[in-house]
């Protein structure tokens, strides 16, 4: 029941955006369809960012817990902070590849 | 960047969402935590092995460790093992033990001094074990133990006791898989089962299991 509520708040707000789009004189929906698919490819983009950061921030423990006489866990890759951080880096990255193809193309 | 990236992106977004949804919204996850987590065994044995699960700031222990700790206290007035060992290290440099902290609790709900042995000095799950095999094995001559942890942890601390030669009953603190019913539970749940399988691959590489 709390998913389906979510689910509708999330489908909810989103009428409301278009609609309010709609008013500004934006009527195209394959503009909106567009920006869907670029919103996937964002998402693609952060978990590739992500699984980059987590292995590479594993190693980096493994060889400071090693190397040296401090300890890190490893779960410190599995903070809620990475996450955020990564998926602020593929929605960064692909609009900026994104923008520069179209420039350049 | 080309075509060829675009395309990898979208289907990896795709893949990403639906297996969110997925997550999020059936039981998959609990499905998948119920083929990880190893059922509890309670029976007789010589000691109980509560594993650290962390604490706060304030040396206060995480509900985690609270929940691993009254798993053991519970068994121990059960009569079950007449030997109890709390384990959990220093958070950062300074402060308190979480061993130390719940020895301290243990001891206010009336465990004897004598039955109780903490152990504050292990950070890991297979430094925990070689700690807790040096403290029982020898003199006190330990070889069955009621192994208190996380359901999802459970996997992986029962193979590393086994493998220091201990018979290992296992005693879940919690039924994850059961309890996860709404969708930042079974995230949650999902983030358990991705550290624990990278932990199992991890410990089997480097021979630890």
């Amino acid at each position: 029941m709390e998913e389906l509520f979510l689910f509708f708040l999330a489908f909810a707000s989103s009428v409301g955006a278009y609609a309010l789009a709609k008013r500004q004189g934006m009527s195209d929906f394959n503009g909106l369809y567009s920006a869907a698919l670029t919103a996937l490819e964002c998402l693609g983009t952060a978990i590739v960012f992500l699984a980059f950061n987590v292995v590479i921030g594993t190693g980096i423990i493994l060889v400071i817990r090693n190397a040296t006489t401090m300890f890190v866990p490893v779960y410190a890759v599995s903070s809620p902070l990475l996450f955020v951080l990564s998926f602020v880096q593929g929605f960064v990255f692909q609009l900026w590849w994104r923008n520069d193809r179209r420039g350049t193309g | 960047m080309t075509i060829g990236w675009q395309r990898v992106a979208r289907t990896l977004g795709i893949a990403t969402f639906v297996a969110f949804l997925l997550c999020v919204l059936t039981p998959l996850p609990n499905l998948l935590a119920k083929y990880q987590s190893v059922p509890s065994n309670v029976g007789p044995a010589d000691a109980i092995v509560v594993l650290g699960a962390g604490t706060l700031i304030d040396d206060s222990l995480t509900d985690e460790s609270m929940r691993r700790f009254i798993s053991g206290i519970s068994l121990f007035k059960e009569r079950r093992a007449p030997l109890i060992v709390l384990l959990g290290p220093v958070r950062g440099r300074r402060g308190r033990s979480e061993a130390e902290t719940r020895g301290q609790i243990a001891i206010e709900f009336g465990i004897p001094r004598d039955a109780l042995i903490t152990i504050g000095t292990a950070l890991t799950t297979q430094q925990e074990v070689l700690a807790t095999a040096h403290a029982l094995r020898g003199e006190r001559g330990v070889g069955r133990i009621l192994l208190v942890t996380e359901s999802m942890h459970m996997r992986r601390a029962k193979l590393l006791f086994e493998k220091a030669g201990f018979t290992v009953l296992p005693v879940s603190s919690d039924h994850l898989f059961e309890i996860a019913v709404s969708p930042q539970e079974r995230l949650w749940l999902v983030l358990r089962l991705a550290q624990e399988s990278v932990g199992l691959i991890y410990y089997r590489l480097a021979g630890y299991i």
